[in-house]
């Protein structure tokens, strides 16, 4: 289970308006507590701004939060937050980090070159320019001056440059970002200014270093993460893996005046219902990512605040469309149709979910919006199949407990009766679920779930044709010029333009059905803040910096 | 005396072999291994082969048990594989020594407390079998004989937590911290294990004493004249308790068991939680050293309870 950041939601609550995401709840909590980083969204928006020729943002980022009604935000104090951990398997190494609780803590310790903002929006971190040339094939990357390392040492390209080279390894979770790079040419111009040839034309560079794995930078030279040095807003005071980190706060982070509190404790429990327990109990202060059938129980709770994210992790059930019967795209097409996806979101996530329309990554820059929302349409699905000769279709779609997939997997079996395709349910151990020696990639007809950083980022892990992990077989030579087409024709219209045509050659023939993004919901004492509802991550986006308390 | 010591240690190491071969052979036949557990979805063939030659995994099975057999003897056990994975070496006893202490503790707590009252309670209702009392007693244990500890540990939250607003429903204790310093947070879990162990440990304590009240010289000494008070302590009492010593040996192994559970359930730092999180993680040398650990205590449990009972009755003393 620790391999996700799902939690295990339960069949409770009916389905909310889809529409209704931004309203009461996200108001609420924008009042509620004073948001720190805001003003991001005006002076962020890196990677729509980085599509022509350069010049994103120089602002430093960090665009200084104030209380939005109550003044600035208080300093000192300690919070504490707790996750389902990975036991001994917890680490702070940026390579192989998956779980939750190791995900936040790298957002702690290390600074990512790009950061998501609120809005869908990223912002610059240590990355401040990314300037292709004129054909986008060789980049000048300009880092944040004046950044020092934990042990006082300056940040510079060279830092930059081993986290690349390290990520040259294809057993590095950010091995996709790097793919395009030039690894051996990488070169340091300045202290703050790297050279980064590229293989291939590339606009959309800087869209491809979002994802934790690939965005955090750590120390040149860095080989043991067990006590790790980094830039970022906390230092590592100790660490017992699968028990807790304890962290202080950086007195010398570059954001000014950040980050507001003195100490950070990121402790594992390994029982959902002992992480609300514990929270009520105020054992800790903050919980990220509540299983959503506790969440009804935290509601009207005047000593709970709950704060609500505008998207979350596509929720995907996926098909293999390299052989039968998903080959026939017919028969991806009905598999589709069948989905009642209000129906999915109320079973899974008692309705906290945005209907999703077959293609990943809505709301982020290049989404494809023309198309029109897929709904349940049995009859044309009973068409569709029997004109593939699959009327009576049997399929065996696997699942896994431990990422809360059964009773979206069990609700979609029983809407397939309805087009008259059985659909047997193998539930595998969360355990091995994701490993390829145990049958994962090979899976006929199976489920996942995707932090969505960009579009380019999951295509290039996902769907072409050498992607890490293509779940569903569908990479072919077409897709692939498409891909770099969309991120390096030289005109931003005909890179936009090749986006749409991927994006509609995965909503008719892909086998993906992205059926919805659900929305994470965190829990947290009253009188802790500096949250956002966030789009990428839990808890604001993951940014430690802003959080305050009162004491 | 010491002959018969001797032969129950004897037995006990060779058990423990077998054990030992068991455990190695359980935990390499789990689907998966450490290397794709931490490179997960990503684990390409070569990179798993890779790692897996990095921890030694890609020798023969036998030469593994061999070599891990062999720290054994020398206390080493070597070091977290999915900790080695991630580039860091944490040897198993760091990682598991705290826990272990942890799990002492709670447990030592729960004995302190289960073997004076499941004593008394098992006494008293055999002394007052058939009486309101005593069916009190029979029907709340007979409730919780059958309920799981992580039933128990909930209701026990419900009540103690969400009701009365009295004990922490969680038992999180910093790392350097003890749990000695905080007792609070021991009451629930202790309770736990106790409530769930209290029902049968009473129950075989009532029906040995029952059966010791009944034989004929108790009886005998009834019709002696000698006074009941007497009776109970010195004639009945004393021969009860050989078959309690065993029933307590088995109760604790059970408890155990139940530790694993109810530490889970109030996230106590303990070696069940490690269990539990190495297992998932395919952490094979911490999974075998915490079984192999908690196989010893069994065995170690067992040869004390036989050596509390050859003292306790002097005609398995003399009669080899």
């Amino acid at each position: 289970m620790h391999k996700h950041q799902d939690s295990d939601p339960q069949r409770v609550g009916t389905p909310a308006d889809p529409q209704d995401l931004s309203g009461l709840t996200r108001k609420r909590f924008l009042s509620n507590t004073a948001v720190a980083s805001l003003g991001v969204a005006a002076g962020g928006g890196l990677l729509s701004a980085c599509g022509g020729s350069s010049s994103s943002s120089s602002s430093t980022g960090s665009s200084t939060s104030t209380g939005a009604s109550s003044g600035p935000p208080p300093r000192g104090g300690r919070i504490q937050l707790a996750w389902i951990g990975a036991g001994a398997s917890e680490s702070f190494n940026p390579a192989t980090v998956a779980a939750p609780i190791d995900t936040f803590r790298l957002y702690c310790v290390f600074d990512p070159l790009v950061r998501a903002a609120p809005d869908y929006k990223t912002e610059p971190g240590l990355a401040l320019k990314w300037e292709p040339n004129a054909d986008g094939t060789v980049y000048e990357i300009t880092l944040r001056d004046g950044v020092t390392w934990h042990d006082g040492k300056p940040f510079t390209a060279d830092d930059v440059i081993y986290t690349w080279r390290l990520m040259g390894d294809p057993a590095h979770f950010g091995h996709a970002s790097v793919l395009n790079v030039d690894l051996n040419s990488l070169k340091k111009l300045s202290p703050t200014k790297m050279r980064v040839q590229l293989k291939k034309p590339d606009f959309g560079l800087a869209e491809l270093f979002v994802f934790h794995n690939s965005t955090m930078v750590v120390q040149d030279g860095t080989t043991d993460y067990s006590k790790p040095i980094g830039t970022g807003p906390f230092i590592v005071e100790s660490f017992e893996p699968g028990q807790r980190a304890v962290f202080k706060r950086n007195p010398n982070y570059w954001q000014e005046g950040k980050p507001y509190i003195d100490q950070l404790e990121a402790i594992t429990v390994e029982d959902e219902a002992a992480r609300v327990n514990g929270l009520l109990s105020g054992a800790f202060n903050v919980i990220g990512s509540v299983p959503y059938q506790q969440v009804s129980s935290l509601e009207g709770n005047s000593a709970i605040k709950l704060l609500e994210g505008v998207s979350g992790p596509n929720q995907v059930i996926v098909m293999r469309v390299d052989q039968p019967p998903f080959n026939d795209p017919r028969v991806s097409l009905a598999m589709k149709l069948i989905a009642d996806r209000p129906g999915l979101i109320s079973a899974m996530f008692s309705g906290r979910a945005e209907v999703l329309n077959d293609m990943a990554g809505k709301g982020l820059p290049h989404y494809n919006s023309s198309l029109p929302q897929r709904e349940q349409d049995l009859e044309q699905a009973k068409s569709l199949l029997k004109q593939a000769g699959q009327a009576d279709l049997k399929v065996t779609l696997n699942t896994t407990s431990g990422l809360g997939m059964v009773n979206a997997a069990t609700a979609y079996a029983e809407q397939a009766k309805g087009a008259g395709v059985s659909v047997q349910l193998n539930n595998i151990s969360p355990d091995v679920y994701n490993d390829p020696a145990q049958g994962y990639l090979s899976y006929g007809f199976s489920q996942d779930t995707w932090p969505m950083a960009s579009l380019a980022a999951f295509y290039s892990q996902t769907l072409l044709s050498k992607a890490g992990v293509n779940e569903t077989h569908f990479g072919d030579a077409s897709t692939d010029n498409l891909f770099y087409e969309a991120q390096g024709a030289p005109s931003a219209e005909q890179r936009e333009a090749a986006w749409q045509k991927l994006q509609k050659i995965q909503y008719d023939e892909g086998g993906n059905i992205v059926w919805a993004a659900r929305k994470p919901v965190d829990a947290m004492a009253p009188n802790v803040g500096g949250f956002y509802p966030g789009w990428f991550w839990p808890l604001g986006n993951f940014n430690p910096a802003d959080w305050w308390i009162e004491s | 005396m010491l002959a018969f010591l001797a032969k129950r240690l004897a037995s006990g190491a060779v058990v423990l072999l077998l054990v030992s071969i068991l455990i190695f052979a359980a935990t390499n036949v789990l689907p998966g291994d450490p290397a794709s557990a931490v490179l997960g979805r990503h684990a390409s063939k070569q990179a798993v082969a890779a790692l897996d030659s990095e921890l030694g995994l890609d020798e023969p099975l036998y030469e593994r048990y061999v070599d891990w057999l062999g720290g054994l003897f020398r206390g080493d056990l070597g070091n977290s594989a999915v900790q080695q994975a991630q580039g860091t070496e944490t040897s198993v006893i760091s990682l598991i020594a705290t826990p272990l202490r942890n799990t002492l503790i709670l447990a030592a707590v729960a004995a302190v407390i289960l073997v004076p009252l499941s004593l008394l309670l098992g006494v008293a209702t055999a002394v007052r079998a058939g009486k309101p009392s005593d069916q009190v007693v029979s029907v709340f244990t007979l409730a919780t004989v059958s309920l799981p500890e992580f039933v128990v540990g909930s209701l026990l939250i419900l009540f103690f937590f969400t009701t009365l607003d009295l004990f922490s429903p969680i038992s999180l204790v910093a790392p350097g911290d003890t749990p000695l310093a905080h007792l609070d947070l021991l009451v629930l879990p202790v309770l736990t294990v106790v409530s769930t162990s209290l029902a049968w440990t009473t129950r075989l304590v009532r029906v040995g004493m029952l059966e010791t009240l009944r034989s004929d010289y108790v009886s005998q000494a009834r019709l002696n004249g000698i006074s009941e008070g007497r009776v109970l302590r010195r004639y009945a009492l004393r021969n009860a308790l050989a078959p309690s010593v065993q029933v307590f040996a088995q109760a604790f192994q059970v408890l155990v068991g139940g530790l694993i559970v109810t530490e889970v359930v109030f996230s106590y730092p303990g070696l069940g939680t490690v269990l539990v999180s190495a297992v998932q993680t395919r952490d094979f040398p911490v999974v075998q050293a915490t079984a192999i650990m908690i196989a010893a205590t069994y065995l170690v449990l067992n040869i004390i309870a036989d050596f509390i009972v050859v003292l306790l009755v002097p005609r398995l003393r003399t009669g080899q």
